[in-house]
């Protein structure tokens, strides 16, 4: 091949041939092979290089502009200098028997038609060569002459436009095909996309008809600068930046615009745009859809609201509300949450409920279970305590259903007011029906009393001589007066008698008190004179017995000390009594330890007028109250005796009543050791008289 | 005697109780008075019509018509007759639920009697 190739060096061929890969191609494999080649786009040019510097052979593609490969063979045949060069047709285009004998007539060397292996044209091009050696300028007698050649010639060239045309014809009808199909495509779109082409300058120079059925335009319409659309939304802030970067040929993401629709209600449009370049990279045109999605963002504006609605009304709520999820974990945590567990919402999300509210801790599995069942659950007042606070809980579980639990909503209500009044309330209901026993009781009971005092009166009337009647039944009976009395005295009958009828005035005093402190309360302040109610409560704590005899007031010295001409204080005598009475029976038990050491138990009650209220102190010289339990001591529940000997109530309602209903207030003052001294101060007239005439306005 | 037998008070007694009526009864009599006892309001309101009575000593609560009823119908028929309300119910207890149906409170006695002196010194203030 090398040898092949020292042959051929400084053997020049050119090529004439319009199309430029085929050129390429073939100078490709000419040079390789070791040729010198020069290349001509169509027959001038290569008759211009074939004359300034003759080559040793001619290829030459037929159909060209300008000069088509017969007229260059032409040419050449009668060109002097160059006639006797081998002239190669090399063509994809002619196929027709009429051709071949054309180009030999007009002198050509080969016709070969494309393609042919590299090899082969090598082959056909070192046969033509030697050929031409050989026989030196024999050329074939022409036809006959040049008119029949050129009928030939143009016969030929008509049939090859023809084919031209027609493959033309074929490429501009599949073009045509393409583009109606695009087209369609464009057009066809409708509804909620349009399509559209801007120039750089941001005028529209297309947009499918579909912007009608969007923005209620024409096509020619909207043939104007997109601002012109532009509502004043804020979501068309980014517009301008976009713009910009499409401008430098950058590929945006999709983004939101609100556009005006031509009857002027906001349509809200999604973008892709893209720019198109030219081939130096500048953006040329821009092209993009638009897609109406103002109903997808009115829906995702309404699920906006309402899950700020549901979240309001959930925060709106005075109740702990928590949602947890299918795992048991917190997705919801509303204000009052927050509130009072100081937790926020961010921190508290993904936690276990129990964790974040201990009242929560004892029912975990009873949670787990509402949820697995799928049906709400409730527990009511249910106790936690924490250091010296009890607090009473409500819990409801509802789980949320759909086609399966898909976790709950947990409500927690702080009851423990609510408990504390019901347990009042049951006090007091306790104290009435005790009230309307004792009424009872005494009803009944003062009727055998009243025969047993009456009977005895008669007994010891009858007995004694001063009666006329008791004289006559004597004397009649021959029964010595004086002897009977006697009898009777040193028998003790008498005294006897005398103890019945002090026994049966103790029980009258009792059935009295019971009578008086079970009195219904009218509920309507009176002005009293507290030192009577004073009176009657010590004498009431002095009848007062306690079945287990933890105290007795008989070992008790109680002083009063009242100052003189108090005003009266608008009051229900009733509360107020049982108020004092608690108060005594109290200090009565804290004095208990005083009693069993043998030393001096006193209680010291005492009324003193202070600016516009009455002060009563009930003091004790017992063993006195610490700090934590004087903060408590007004408390429900709270007690310090042993389970069962007290309900922790007696003070909570006392402090009720002096609080509430008679507008007073109630403290303790104390210091171990030194004795424990409780302190009422209730409103005189004028203080309360305001308030009563505030209250029933 | 008979100067005595003129000048004797008679006193009814109305109450429901058997041993009431007997403990008062033989009580007024040793005190010297003539005394006459019903069980009932309507027995009383009989016998009132019959007869003179210079006191009635009415218990308050009776089955049938109760004391408040009986004199409301002694201040009608005998608007004169004088009368103490012998009574161990609650509702009467303090003088202002008296007041409230007419009663004075100073012709109120409270079973049981505690202070026999200060009932022999009402009742023979009433009959004189």
């Amino acid at each position: 091949m090398a040898e092949d190739n020292n042959q051929r060096a400084g053997i020049r061929i050119i090529i004439a041939e319009d199309d430029d890969d085929s050129r390429l191609v073939l100078q490709r494999i000419l040079d390789a092979a070791g040729y010198s080649v020069d290349v001509a786009s169509d027959g001038e040019e290569a008759l211009k290089k074939a004359r300034q510097n003759p080559p040793d052979l001619f290829i030459s593609d037929i159909l060209m502009p300008q000069m088509d490969g017969f007229q260059l063979c032409r040419y050449i045949k009668q060109d002097e200098v160059l006639k006797d060069i081998p002239f190669i047709f090399y063509t994809a285009t002619y196929t027709d028997s009429d051709d071949e004998r054309l180009s030999k007539s007009m002198g050509a060397a080969r016709y070969v038609i494309k393609p042919v292996t590299p090899d082969k044209i090598l082959q056909i091009i070192d046969e033509v060569l030697k050929e031409n050696a050989k026989t030196q300028a024999e050329a074939e007698v022409p036809l006959d002459g040049p008119s029949q050649l050129d009928a030939m010639y143009l016969q030929s060239v008509a049939r090859k436009l023809n084919e031209k045309v027609r493959a033309l014809e074929e490429e501009h009808l599949a073009l045509q095909q393409s583009e109606e199909k695009f087209r369609r495509l464009v057009e066809g779109i409708s509804d909620e996309y349009f399509m559209y082409s801007r120039g750089i300058d941001g005028v529209f120079t297309y947009v499918s008809p579909s912007i009608q059925q969007v923005l209620g335009y024409t096509q020619a319409e909207f043939l104007t600068h997109f601002s012109d659309y532009l509502t004043d939304n804020p979501v068309n802030e980014k517009m301008r930046e976009y713009s910009e970067r499409i401008g430098r040929g950058e590929k945006v993401p999709g983004y939101e615009l609100e556009v005006y629709h031509k009857d002027g209600h906001a349509c809200r449009l999604e973008i892709q745009n893209t720019p198109l370049l030219d081939g130096a990279g500048k953006v040329y045109a821009v092209e993009g859809i638009a897609h109406d999605i103002t109903e997808r963002v009115a829906a995702r504006e309404e699920l906006d609201r309402i899950r700020h609605l549901l979240k309001n009304v959930f925060d709106s709520m005075p109740s702990i509300l928590v949602g947890v999820d299918s795992e048991g974990r917190v997705s919801q945590w509303n204000r009052e949450a927050e509130r009072v567990t100081g937790v926020d919402e961010s921190q508290a999300l993904g936690q276990k409920p129990a964790q974040l509210l201990p009242q929560l801790q004892a029912h975990v599995a009873y949670i787990t279970e509402a949820m697995k069942d799928g049906k709400p659950k409730k527990l009511t007042g249910q106790l936690y305590r924490s250091g010296d606070t009890q607090t009473y809980s409500d819990i409801m579980i509802y789980p949320l259903l759909d086609n399966r639990v898909n976790g709950a909503v947990i409500r927690v209500d702080d009851v423990s007011e609510r408990v504390r009044i019901e347990a009042m309330m049951v006090q007091t209901e306790k104290m009435v029906s005790v009230g309307g026993l004792a009424a009872g009781m005494a009803h009944e009971i003062n009727n055998p009393l009243g025969a047993i005092t009456m009977g005895l009166q008669n007994i010891q009337r009858r007995v004694s001589p001063g009666l006329a009647a008791n004289k006559e039944v004597a004397e009649r009976l021959g029964l010595d007066m004086e002897k009977l009395q006697t009898y009777v005295e040193d028998r003790e009958i008498l005294k006897m008698l005398n103890i019945l009828r002090e026994s049966a005035s103790r029980a009258s005093t009792i059935v009295d008190h019971m009578l008086k402190f079970s009195r219904k309360p009218e509920k309507r302040l009176e002005l009293v004179d507290l030192e009577g109610i004073i009176n009657s409560s010590v004498e009431l704590a002095r009848v007062d017995y306690d079945l287990n005899k933890r105290y007795d007031f008989r070992n008790i010295k109680i002083r009063q000390d009242c100052e003189p001409d108090l005003p009266e204080v608008p009051c229900i005598a009733s509360e107020l009594e049982q108020v004092i009475l608690n108060l005594l029976r109290n200090a009565a038990q804290a004095l208990e330890e005083n009693i069993r050491q043998g030393a001096a138990a006193e209680i010291g009650i005492t009324m003193r007028r202070s600016d516009d209220h009455v002060r009563i102190e009930v003091e004790d010289n017992g063993p006195g109250i610490d700090l934590d339990t004087q903060r408590q001591v007004f408390d429900h529940f709270f007690t310090t005796r042993a389970p069962g000997e007290g309900t922790g109530l007696g003070l909570s309602v006392s402090y009720f009543i002096i609080t509430d209903t008679h507008h007073g207030r109630m403290f303790v003052e104390s210091e171990p050791g030194k004795g424990a001294r409780f302190i009422i101060e209730l409103p005189t007239e004028d203080v309360a008289g305001r308030v009563t005439k505030t209250l029933s306005t | 005697m008979t100067d005595m037998d003129k000048q004797m008070k008679k006193i009814l007694i109305v109450d429901d109780d058997e041993q009431v009526r007997f403990n008062l009864t033989t009580y007024l009599k040793d005190e010297g008075y003539e005394v006459l006892n019903v069980p009932s309001a309507m027995d009383a309101l009989a016998l009132i019509e019959r007869q003179h009575f210079d006191l009635a000593i009415v218990d308050m609560r009776m089955p049938g018509m109760n004391g408040e009823e009986l004199i409301m119908r002694i201040n009608q028929v005998k608007p004169g007759l004088r009368y103490i309300i012998h009574t161990g119910s609650l509702g009467f207890s303090v003088p202002e639920d008296l007041a409230q149906i007419g009663i004075n409170p100073d012709d109120v006695v409270t079973k049981p009697i505690k202070d026999f002196e200060l009932f022999s010194r009402k009742v023979k203030a009433m009959v004189s």
